[in-house]
């Protein structure tokens, strides 16, 4: 096998990421960064009797003092429902945006409607064209003891097509021109 | 020698046979018998990264995220960025990046942007040697009863070994962690490729009577031809099967929970 996915993990002098806070001299040594060479697993690992994962917390501690650290990373949503939209038209004297949404939970027919653009993120007005495209998702999250239900809508940004990716797709396009064959002309 | 699905490099093919086989069979979410109650992924790369090159700025200018996230990573205490390890987080993803190990995982509702994101990440830094990539999904799941989060547990781990090992009155053994690996192999059980995925379940840290599960898709990325570099291959990858996993994470968490509470 290439690489392990299982292997225990590493800590202390094993992980690389330690040595850099060797030199804090805190009454309690800090907890090292955990890396488990070669594995994919998201594993913040750290104590296995919080265990594996669900610890959201940073696990590991940068030079600062204790307290800075532990910022939780805070996962506590569940998506219900998650559309696809494409902006169709631009209508800025109105401040709406008419748009294709396509469900990506369950099997929904395509539907047209309009959104308004008080919803979109200041950061995402820029990308507000017809053909870009963003992700509308009802959620509910979790906040202590309660549920909330919210929506949010943000927009997709990808990088253009890089020039390996478009000779990859050229070569793609001559090998199945390559399979094609006329069809024979009927007598 | 044709290799298996997860081992060559995505053809256009394959992305066309996978968007097939996505219409073709029912959507998974369309049968589920429950629903997460928080639910959110990770996508983790193994490779040798320059941490310091993945700073807030460089996404903002490379227009991968926007100017309030940009604001968010740069006001967050976990920012960090040094030669070792560049972290820091916004409202809605958190990424790491240490010599060896990329991580990015969401906050808050999952959408494809948490993926454009990485493969947009990974897009820019073509040249970056990376040779596994992991689709991770993490569930928790809210059960009706104490009876019915024992029940998981007992299905899942039989006890009956345990209680004749430790037999006194005030012991009880209970499910604390299990993983199961899922390789495909030959038909004399050899694996034959270096992808495999991996399923944990554990009782839930957030959720009372929750069961928490991780879903671990292992991508070995192995470039074969000059076509492609390691990272782009690996962004392909992300892009190929990162709906895929999440479609199957979902269906395998109902799948043991439903099974379990049938028995």
């Amino acid at each position: 096998m290439l690489v392990q996915t299982t292997s225990p993990a590493r800590t202390g002098r094993n992980s690389r990421i330690a040595d850099i806070f060797d030199f804090q001299s805190e009454p309690v040594a800090p907890k090292p960064f955990e890396v488990v060479r070669g594995s994919t697993v998201f594993s913040d690992r750290v104590a296995f009797a919080t265990s594996v994962s669900q610890r959201v917390e940073k696990v590991f501690l940068p030079p600062l003092p204790a307290k800075a650290v532990q910022t939780p990373v805070g996962a506590d949503a569940s998506v219900i429902q998650l559309w696809e939209g494409r902006v169709l038209d631009v209508d800025l004297h109105n401040d709406v945006m008419s748009v294709l949404l396509s469900a990506r939970i369950g099997q929904v027919p395509d539907h047209i409607g309009e959104i308004d653009l008080q919803w979109v993120a200041d950061q995402d007005r820029d990308l507000v064209q017809p053909g870009a495209v963003f992700y509308l998702t009802l959620f509910k999250q979790l906040r202590g003891s309660s549920v909330r239900n919210a929506q949010e809508l943000r927009f997709r940004r990808r990088p253009s097509w890089s020039r390996q990716q478009i000779q990859r797709i050229h070569a793609d396009a001559v090998m199945i021109r390559s399979k094609m064959r006329a069809r024979p002309i009927a007598e | 020698m044709q290799l298996p699905w997860f081992q060559r490099f995505p053809t256009a093919e394959d992305t066309q046979t996978l968007y097939n086989r996505a219409l073709s069979e029912p959507c998974p979410r369309a049968t589920l018998t429950r629903q997460a109650e928080i639910f959110s992924s990770s996508i983790v790369a193994v490779g040798a990264f320059n941490p310091a090159i993945f700073t807030p700025d460089w996404l903002e200018r490379n227009n991968l995220i926007g100017r309030d996230d940009l604001e968010d990573a740069r006001k967050g205490l976990s920012l960090i960025v040094s030669h070792q390890v560049c972290a820091y987080e916004t409202d809605w993803f958190a990424l790491q990046v240490l010599e060896e190990q990329f991580s990015l995982t969401s906050k808050g509702p999952l959408t494809p942007a948490f993926a454009d994101l990485a493969i947009g990440i990974l897009s820019f830094v073509p040249h970056t040697p990376i040779t596994a990539v992991g689709l991770n999904f993490l569930g928790h799941y809210r059960l009706a009863s104490t009876e019915e989060y024992h029940q998981v547990g007992d299905v899942l781990a039989p006890k009956s070994i345990w209680v004749r090992l430790y037999p006194e009155e005030h012991a009880t053994a209970g499910l604390a962690d299990l993983t199961i690996r899922i390789q495909q192999t030959d038909k004399n059980r050899n694996q034959i490729s270096g992808g495999e995925k991996q399923i944990s379940i554990q009782p839930s840290a957030k959720v009372r009577y929750g069961v928490f599960f991780a879903y671990n898709d292992h991508h070995v990325v192995a470039p074969t031809n000059e076509a492609a570099t390691a990272a782009e291959l690996a962004a392909d990858t992300i892009s190929a099967y990162w709906e895929l996993s999440w479609q199957d994470a979902v269906r395998v968490f109902d799948g043991v929970l439903s099974q379990a509470l049938a028995r």
